[in-house]
């Protein structure tokens, strides 16, 4: 039953995509058209995962998969203002593009007084531009971890946020990639896609911020790219404030290079269903990846985050912070993958993922994954699943502070310790400022 | 005649179905500061978390008045807000919650209760500055999560500079001398002696009778075994800790009952 399920939901996106393939009239480069043929294929043979999958055992895709999407042809046909922009995304100093319905809007878009060499734009036309350096590295890695929805995205690569950082070039103001979805009368379906190489030595944060302006059904299929480059820094916050109605399924990738630092920040707030899968491969010696996350999860929300972490080479290090509130039915899970490959010496680990229940309805799955071929390794991890401290509650209430502000100052203190591993002092801000109103909520 | 503050009238209570409190009589007039000592065991602490209302103390019999309300029906938090303050004797850390915004939403519960409009974030500095006088404000308590790695000095100076800012009707420091150093007995006996005010009242609660040297109570009371079993002036907590607390239990009814 379900197998017949899957090859049906799998036949309206193959549609949808020649939809998309007759818009484009031509405009196209070599090597997207080689991507694109390369991935529906592979889409086509694979179809959707079922729940029989183990990594997608918690996560039933057929109730976003059953939607009959259709990805926005053109900006045309959904015009977006200034204020649209402005009020549903950061607002701090950056430099921004801004994408609607996946569509790239330069008159929203800033990318002023860029230091020399770096590259901030859309992939679209960047294609043309700097081919050989991104034929290099797009789709070369997220379509290796079997995941039909990247493969789905690659199909559909046309625009998406290129950023570029080369030797020794530290960034100070982060790269702000705003993706919004917008009323529209179609049920919508928008693949962003990003990439980010910083070179040796370099340093970069970037946002890859998600949201819905209206409350409606449409699906985020997102891939994130990132080649950390030797000795680099890359922080890389993802902030997901889609409508509830929404369903979002976003990947990425980071590979990392001897002595890089990868910051990974996933912060979900939005969506009906939801799945994150934050990749990281430390690929040389020397390098520390970060994969930090929070998850607040409501009514009828599922947020899925599936980590994994890649100990390919010795002396590598890793940190992982997942913290999760759930309340009402909400329902969370957290699968965190951690590889120590058997060259992988002297690796040292740390995970931990932490839940907040607020509601007997709420349901967390929480699961670490240790794969170790290694012997001479540290590796740690722990999960706990708790409620608010009734000994706290009663020292606020003892000090004049009611009992409903005594537990949304206990959330919000939960949650801040993962926000406040994002460096950047606006960026955190302005996650602290969502996080403050969604618990008002 | 001193206006009363707290009257505990015959008070029993119990937690996790042990009766602890079998029966407290104690009068506080405002202006009076009353210390009750007594052995490990002996109700000092159920004492002040009733005071403060714990859900897990639970009153049996007897009533609590306080500026004339039933204290027994009011929430914890309108207790707070009635100008009620304990000092913990184990300040629960509260890691994520900023000791400014902490504080300054205490105050502004205070505030809002009595019809005063609440304070910004530049005004509450003034006003801490204010309250706290001639003392630096200690930036760490402001700055850093509350309570959280604090050692257990900190925490207790933490408990006084809550009580400066608030400046409660009826103070009750649950045994915050216990584990003192003397400089951090002094900042803690400092911080009470300045807030003490005609309009004020303070209830003392210890173990050990060196902390009256620093504060200095007008009454002393002797709990023992849940009740209130000898009561006299300053002098008795010397007495105390000269004859120990077997003595005062041979002796018990000799003193002057208070109130």
């Amino acid at each position: 039953m379900s197998k017949k399920y899957t090859t049906d939901n799998t036949q309206q996106f193959l549609d949808a995509f020649k939809l998309f393939k007759s818009s484009l009239n031509g405009d196209s480069t070599g090597l997207w058209e080689a991507k694109r043929a390369e991935a529906i294929k592979l889409f086509e043979e694979k179809g959707f995962p079922t729940t029989k999958h183990e990594e997608w055992k918690y996560t039933n895709v057929i109730p976003i998969v059953r939607n009959h999407f259709r990805p926005v042809i053109s900006n045309d046909e959904f015009p977006v203002d200034a204020e649209t922009v402005s009020r549903n995304g950061f607002g701090g100093d950056a430099y921004r593009l801004v994408f609607i319905n996946g569509h790239f809007l330069p008159e929203h878009s800033t990318t002023k007084d860029l230091p020399d060499g770096v590259i901030v734009g859309s992939l679209g036309p960047a294609i043309r531009e700097h081919t050989e350096l991104i034929a290099r590295h797009i789709a070369s890695y997220s379509d290796s971890f079997e995941h039909s929805f990247a493969t789905l995205n690659t199909a559909h690569i046309r625009d998406g946020g290129f950023v570029f950082i080369p030797k020794n070039v530290c960034l100070e103001n982060p790269v702000h990639l705003l993706y919004i979805t917008a009323p529209s009368e179609a049920v919508v379906v928008t693949y962003p896609r990003t990439l980010v190489i910083t070179e040796s030595g370099s340093q970069a944060t970037i946002i890859e911020e998600f949201v819905g302006t209206e409350l409606e059904t449409y699906l985020t299929d997102s891939v994130a790219e990132a080649i950390v480059g030797e000795n680099s820094h890359l922080s890389h916050i993802k902030i997901q404030h889609e409508s509830r109605e929404a369903y979002h399924v976003g990947a990425s990738h980071a590979l990392l290079e001897r002595n890089a630092n990868y910051f990974n920040n996933s912060i979900s707030f939005g969506g009906r269903i939801v799945r994150n899968d934050p990749w990281a491969v430390l690929n040389g010696e020397g390098g520390h990846a970060a994969i930090d996350g929070l998850y607040l999860v409501g009514k009828d929300q599922l947020i899925d985050n599936h980590t994994s972490i890649d100990h390919r080479v010795p002396n590598c290090t890793s940190h992982e912070l997942y913290k999760g509130i759930l309340s009402e039915n909400g329902h969370g899970v957290f699968n965190g993958k951690i590889f120590v490959q058997p060259d992988a010496q002297k690796t040292d680990s740390v995970q931990s993922n932490m839940n907040l229940l607020l509601s007997d309805n709420a349901e967390i799955d929480t699961k670490p994954q240790l794969e170790i071929f290694a012997d001479d390794v540290k590796c740690t991890h722990g999960a706990t699943i708790g409620r608010l401290d009734d000994n706290s509650i009663f020292y606020l209430r003892s000090r004049g502070i009611g009992v409903e502000q005594a537990q949304k100052m206990l959330t919000y203190a939960f949650a801040t310790e993962v926000i406040e591993h994002i460096k950047d002092e606006a960026v955190q801000g302005y996650v602290k400022g969502l996080l403050d109103s969604r618990i008002e909520d | 005649m001193s206006q009363s503050i707290l009257d505990i009238k015959n008070l029993h209570a119990s937690v996790e179905g042990n009766d602890i409190l079998q029966g407290i009589n104690l009068a506080i007039n405002l202006g009076e500061v009353h210390a009750i000592m007594g052995p490990n065991g002996s109700g000092k602490s159920t004492l002040a978390q009733v005071l403060a209302g714990h859900e897990a103390y639970e009153v049996t019999s007897g009533e609590v008045l306080y500026k004339g309300f039933d204290l027994i029906e009011l929430d914890p938090e309108e207790r707070a807000r009635e100008g009620l303050f304990l000092a913990f004797q184990y300040p629960v850390e509260l890691p994520g919650v900023n000791g400014m915004y902490f504080l300054k939403a205490a105050l502004n519960a205070v505030r809002t209760h009595r019809g005063e409009e609440e304070l910004d974030a530049a005004d509450f500095m003034a006003l801490v500055r204010e309250k706290t006088g001639v003392l630096e404000v200690p930036k760490e308590l402001l700055n850093r999560p509350v309570n959280a790695g604090f050692s257990g000095g900190e925490k207790k100076r933490n408990e006084i500079f809550q009580m400066t800012v608030l400046e409660p009707t009826l103070a009750v420091l649950d045994e915050t001398d216990s584990g003192l150093d003397i400089d951090a007995l002094r900042v803690v006996a400092d911080g009470v002696n300045r807030l003490r005010r005609p309009e004020n009242a303070t209830l003392v609660i210890t173990h050990y009778q060196r902390l009256l040297n620093y504060i200095v109570p007008d009454f002393v009371h002797v709990l023992s075994e849940g009740r209130i079993i000898k009561s006299g002036e300053k002098e008795l907590a010397l007495e105390l800790e000269e004859k120990g607390y077997d003595w005062v239990k041979e002796h018990a009814g000799d003193g002057e009952l208070v109130g």
